[in-house]
């Protein structure tokens, strides 16, 4: 069965629709990557799952239960969290703060604990700076912060919306791999990424959006082999 | 330049004050002009509580609420039925007073803001507009539009062998330090007052962190109004009142933010004193100055907005 489902997800902005009939599905312990040209929805597709947005149409499940109508806060409840795009952090908050924000629904001080030590093993920098404020780190310090926080409340399920977006090579190459690391540790994964090769390399499956529709979808592997997809999405 | 600004801004009261022949650099002045800006500190300290709570609204929502200053007229109310009619002290009745505007401040957020918050941002201000004229001529149907006042601790406090202030303006001043110093320790340490801190900084973030936006609101728009309760007490103990009193009140809040800052704390902290203490001086030393007070504080504020918007201590990107 399937840990996240959509099926015909039409949603939009206020009377703008963005998506018409979208499916898709991620099985559990996968790592899953969304691509497409700008405009695609990819980045909406994220957030009408977390309940940020208009909702027109469609069925959303997450471990068989309905999760449309639920705020963000008690989606992230059900064990499914989020990494915004733009690395967005809690500029004026330490990066120990920007952390303890994340756990921010555990009321178990151990377990808050032992999430912040978990997380300062896969980024050793975040632990040296952990009483420097979040909007004095770098881009690439930055994206480590938001997919900390993200993971304060060992979800079940993370998506992550463009990690390498404006990032210098070293740092794309640091979340390519973080990614890879958390996969192996079991941590079901769904990210959308403009650098659609690498992102669909180290994807189980891959799906392409094109104008908040279904495009293709398959194996990381059978989408790097197709002809159109290669020819329009990944440079040729 | 904001800096030159407010040294002429602050000059010009003594500048005045020696063309008119009204300051005399002899001992007594002197004494009178530290008792001046003691006072003005003091009395600074009180709004800049009040304005705290305004700050916070706006920091954390957007929200631009004009009731403010009424919440702080119904505070002064409150004292007064607490001090007439239960014969409770004003201050001890703070323990019940507080709790209240808590209450009302979340309901008014719960039924009322919650709402409109987020869309069109005419709308809540508008509510809030609305909502003030609402409670001043609730207030006015029951205790008409008199003047009212409590005797409280009118005697002096004799500082120095020269400094002399009113022992209400020095409780005052105490429990508006005691009551910011709790504010800004829940708002440093406690998890909910981190999270209004999130909230006000990024509410998107705050919610995929796990916040309930709605939530924080609410406790948000609570502190606020027991922050305008309390001030409200404070200033019934030491100046007359009717139900139109909050308007000015809010006028004071809003100089005030401008002054240090919109959404910022410390910054409220400095602008109501930096308000206070312009507007001692002015009354002090010129010619029929009481009248002239609000013009100066007010033109103080223009000028900041036209010289630094963002004021001493907002944030650059705003």
């Amino acid at each position: 069965m399937a840990l996240l489902e959509l099926k015909n997800i039409d949603a939009g902005y206020g009377r703008s629709q963005i998506l018409y009939g979208v499916s898709l599905e991620v099985m559990e312990k996968e790592v899953v990557c969304v691509i497409g040209p700008n405009g695609a929805g990819k980045s909406t597709t994220f957030k009408i799952i977390m309940g940020f947005i208009n909702y027109l149409g469609g069925e959303i499940t997450f471990n068989g239960a309905n999760i449309v109508g639920f705020r963000p806060d008690q989606i992230l409840g059900k064990g499914l969290g989020y990494v915004p795009q733009g690395r967005i952090v809690f500029n004026q908050m330490t990066v120990r703060e920007n952390l303890d924000m994340g756990a921010y629904i555990e009321r178990d001080k151990k377990k808050i604990e032992e999430a912040m030590d978990y997380v300062f093993t896969l980024f050793p920098r975040l632990a040296e700076r952990q009483k420097q404020l979040g909007g004095t780190m770098s881009g690439g310090e930055q994206q480590m912060l938001a997919m900390g926080r993200a993971l304060m409340t060992r979800p079940q399920m993370i998506m992550i919306d463009e990690p390498s977006l404006g990032l210098s090579p070293r740092f794309v190459s640091e979340v390519f791999e973080l990614i890879l690391r958390l996969a192996e540790e079991g941590l079901t994964i769904m990210v959308v990424e403009q650098n659609a090769t690498r992102a669909l390399e180290i994807s189980d499956r891959g799906y392409v959006l094109e104008l908040g529709r279904n495009r293709y979808e398959g194996t990381g592997q059978e989408l790097l082999n197709n002809q159109d997809v290669r020819r329009m999405y990944l440079g040729g | 330049m904001l800096a030159g600004f407010l040294v002429i801004a602050y000059s010009l009261p003594f500048a005045i004050g020696i063309y008119t022949e009204n300051v005399f650099f002899d001992r007594q002045w002197l004494a009178d002009l530290a008792t001046v800006v003691l006072n003005g500190v003091m009395q600074g300290g009180v709004y800049a509580m009040f304005a705290v709570g305004l700050t916070m609204i706006f920091g954390v929502m957007r929200i631009i609420n004009v009731a403010h200053g009424e919440m702080v007229m119904l505070g002064a109310y409150l004292s007064w039925m607490s001090f007439f009619w239960l014969g409770f002290d004003p201050l001890l009745a703070m323990v019940f007073t507080l709790p209240i505007a808590f209450g009302l401040g979340w309901m008014i957020q719960k039924f009322l803001l919650n709402a409109v918050v987020g869309g069109p941002e005419l709308t809540p201000l508008l509510m809030t507009f609305g909502l003030g004229l609402a409670m001043i001529y609730a207030v006015e149907a029951v205790f008409t539009t008199d003047f009212k006042s409590i005797p409280y601790a009118p005697d002096s406090f004799q500082l120095t062998e020269t400094i002399v202030v009113g022992k209400s303006r020095l409780i005052s001043f105490v429990m508006a330090l005691v009551i910011s110093v709790g504010v800004f320790m829940f708002l440093k340490k406690h998890r909910i007052g981190k999270a209004i801190r999130a909230t006000s900084q990024n509410a998107d973030v705050a919610m995929v962190c796990g916040i309930n936006i709605y939530g924080i609101y609410m406790v948000t728009s609570g502190i606020s109004a027991a922050l305008a309760v309390a001030g409200g007490v404070l200033v019934s103990i030491q100046f007359g009142f009717n139900p139109e009193t909050g308007i000015i009140y809010t006028l004071q809040a809003f100089a005030i933010i401008v002054l240090g800052g919109r959404g910022h704390y410390i910054g409220a902290m400095i602008g109501g004193v930096m308000l206070a203490v312009m507007e001692s001086l002015i009354s002090f030393m010129l010619p029929n100055g009481t009248a002239l007070v609000e013009i100066a504080a007010y033109g103080l504020m223009i000028f900041v907005l036209l010289i630094r918007p963002r004021g001493l201590m907002g944030p650059k990107t705003d």
